[in-house]
């Protein structure tokens, strides 16, 4: 039988939660090299709004969290398919081509050129996750053997009790700035384009125009970029970041190692020192948490004798 | 930005089957067995050198032997050397063409028999069966004359109207250069197809392209007198 019980509204948790949301971060820097460009990225995520709801069998729902993509750098690699021209045969026969015309490139070697993409802070995307309460002993691994509950109180090196979210797989979902974000890049694309053509006169571009089709629909086609820019950030970039798998491992290492919900030092100082008296110390035994009728989180423990 | 052009493509103005550039050719067919040994000139300069044996028994099945002139021309001071051996079975034909750089190739051939050499062709005189192509980028009227001879063409290179879809490229047009008339002497093109002069003349001629006009206007070719296609005589 427990002789200690704290029991938390859903409105106090959701405070708890709040202030540790604001402290989240998450980046990564990496590129990838794909079958027909390359992608790297330089990216940076906060948390922003949301709300946490108690659910039954010990968990919550962490409902509607703002992510924020800040910075959101990406530079995408493309490699133009080689343009040649020549290879015709001009010496046909009935036993084959007798004679055929070499090929030309119309560059010096195969073409790339690369679109950078700063969407940082532009879109916003959403998420919503399960996750399931958990109470754990943190040992402080720094406190040296043989220090007294005492100091160790006065020095903040106590063991604590702790309450954490063991954040379950997440789905990433746009909520806002994909229009912009698809703006930003169809500008980039004909920047880049630019560029490229830029040494060349007018009629050599309407001429390799004439011979390739528009250059912007090659490079579409090459990214595979569809109308809906929202879907090709969701369907292809996101899945290249793996960005579901690194946002849910980032939410899990920080609200399953991070950062607690609360915690409860242990020993706990059941009655305060003062200048001429040691606090009274007990220990916390047998703890345990759990979320009652979707109303209240509640966490039990035994107190047990002053060490 | 990491962009490569090749400006030589671009920069083009004139062709000359005496002076061998980026997108044109010379082929120039061999009929008689033997080895020869041929010389690479870029200008008064020689510049490179490769053999070729001409077997009537030869296992080889290709009727073709395409010198890179650019390649030959690679090691400067010493002329770098290839040897190929290709078969009398079929016709035989040496193409030489230029993959980089500015050009301004030409080639002599000599055979070599017993201690003798003989000198056999000079690419700066076309000889009779050769075909020399040239493919074109740059939109406009261009000039064709031919020297000795004085025959004159011109070749029209359109740009098609623009579309969502490339361009589909003919097939190239040939144009017979006989003693007294090119075969057709108008032709009309798209950027990217090619001309091939299939010489019929033994007099020794020689082929100048000119830019005489860029044009910019887009206009679907229409359907024009397409060139014979070549078979080999």
């Amino acid at each position: 039988m427990p002789n200690i019980a704290i029991a938390l509204s859903e409105r106090s948790v959701q405070a708890m939660f709040s202030r540790i949301r604001q402290d989240f971060r998450f980046s990564d820097t990496d590129e990838k090299q794909l079958l027909l460009y390359t992608l790297e990225w330089d990216l940076g995520v906060r948390l922003e709004n949301g709300s946490l709801e108690f659910l039954s069998n010990d968990s919550v729902m962490l409902k509607e969290l703002d992510l924020i993509y800040d910075p959101l750098r990406l530079v995408i690699g493309v490699d133009l398919p080689e343009i040649t021209i020549g290879g015709q045969c001009i010496a046909p026969s009935p036993f084959g081509c007798l004679l055929r015309l070499p090929r030309w490139s119309l560059f010096s070697e195969s073409p790339d050129f690369s679109i950078p993409l700063d969407i940082g802070g532009i879109l916003r995307s959403e998420v919503s996750a399960k996750a399931r309460i958990r109470l754990r002993r943190q040992t402080e691994n720094i406190r040296p053997a043989g220090m007294s509950p005492h100091t160790a109180h006065e020095t903040g090196l106590s063991d604590h009790w702790q309450v954490l979210l063991d954040v379950e797989p997440v789905h990433l979902k746009i909520l806002d700035g994909a229009d912009i974000a698809g703006e930003l890049l169809d500008s980039a694309i004909d920047q880049a384009i630019e560029q490229l053509f830029a040494p060349l006169p007018g009629w050599a571009r309407s001429a390799i125009r004439s011979m390739l089709g528009p250059m912007k629909e090659v490079i579409r086609e090459i990214l595979e970029l569809p109308d809906d820019t929202q879907e090709w950030f969701e369907d292809n970039i996101w899945f290249i970041l793996d960005l579901p798998t690194l946002i849910a491992d980032a939410l899990l290492d920080y609200y399953a190692e991070e950062a607690p919900l609360f915690e409860i030092e242990d020993p706990y100082p059941i009655i305060g020192g003062t200048a001429e008296d040691l606090p009274v110390l007990v220990s916390i035994e047998n703890a345990a948490v759990s979320v009652h009728d979707n109303k209240e989180l509640v966490v039990t423990a035994r107190i047990g004798a002053e060490p | 930005m990491n962009v490569h052009l090749n400006p030589h493509s671009f920069r083009l103005q004139t062709l000359s089957s005496a002076s061998l550039v980026q997108l044109c050719c010379l082929a120039h067919r061999l009929d008689d067995e033997g080895t020869y040994i041929g010389s690479v000139h870029l200008k008064k300069r020689r510049v490179g050198s490769f053999k070729v044996v001409v077997s009537g028994h030869s296992t080889a099945d290709d009727s073709q032997m395409s010198i890179d002139l650019a390649q030959t021309a690679l090691t400067l001071g010493a002329p770098t050397r290839i040897s190929a051996t290709i078969s009398l079975g079929r016709p035989a034909y040496l193409l030489f063409y230029v993959s980089s750089g500015s050009g301004g190739y030409h080639v002599t051939l000599e055979k070599a028999e017993q201690n003798e050499r003989t000198l056999v062709y000079d690419s700066r005189s076309l000889a009779s069966n050769d075909l020399f192509t040239a493919t074109f980028l740059k939109p406009g009227k261009h000039s064709v004359l031919t020297a000795p001879g004085g025959l004159t063409g011109t070749i029209q290179v359109v740009l098609p109207k623009a579309s969502d879809e490339p361009a589909v490229l003919d097939e190239p047009v040939t144009i017979e250069v006989t003693d007294t008339a090119l075969k057709p002497a108008k032709v009309k093109i798209k950027p990217g197809e090619t001309v091939v002069f299939a010489v019929s003349s033994d007099r020794g001629t020689g082929i100048s392209i000119d830019l005489e006009a860029t044009s910019t206007a887009v206009v679907q070719p229409a359907p024009t007198p397409r060139g014979r296609t070549l078979r080999p005589r």
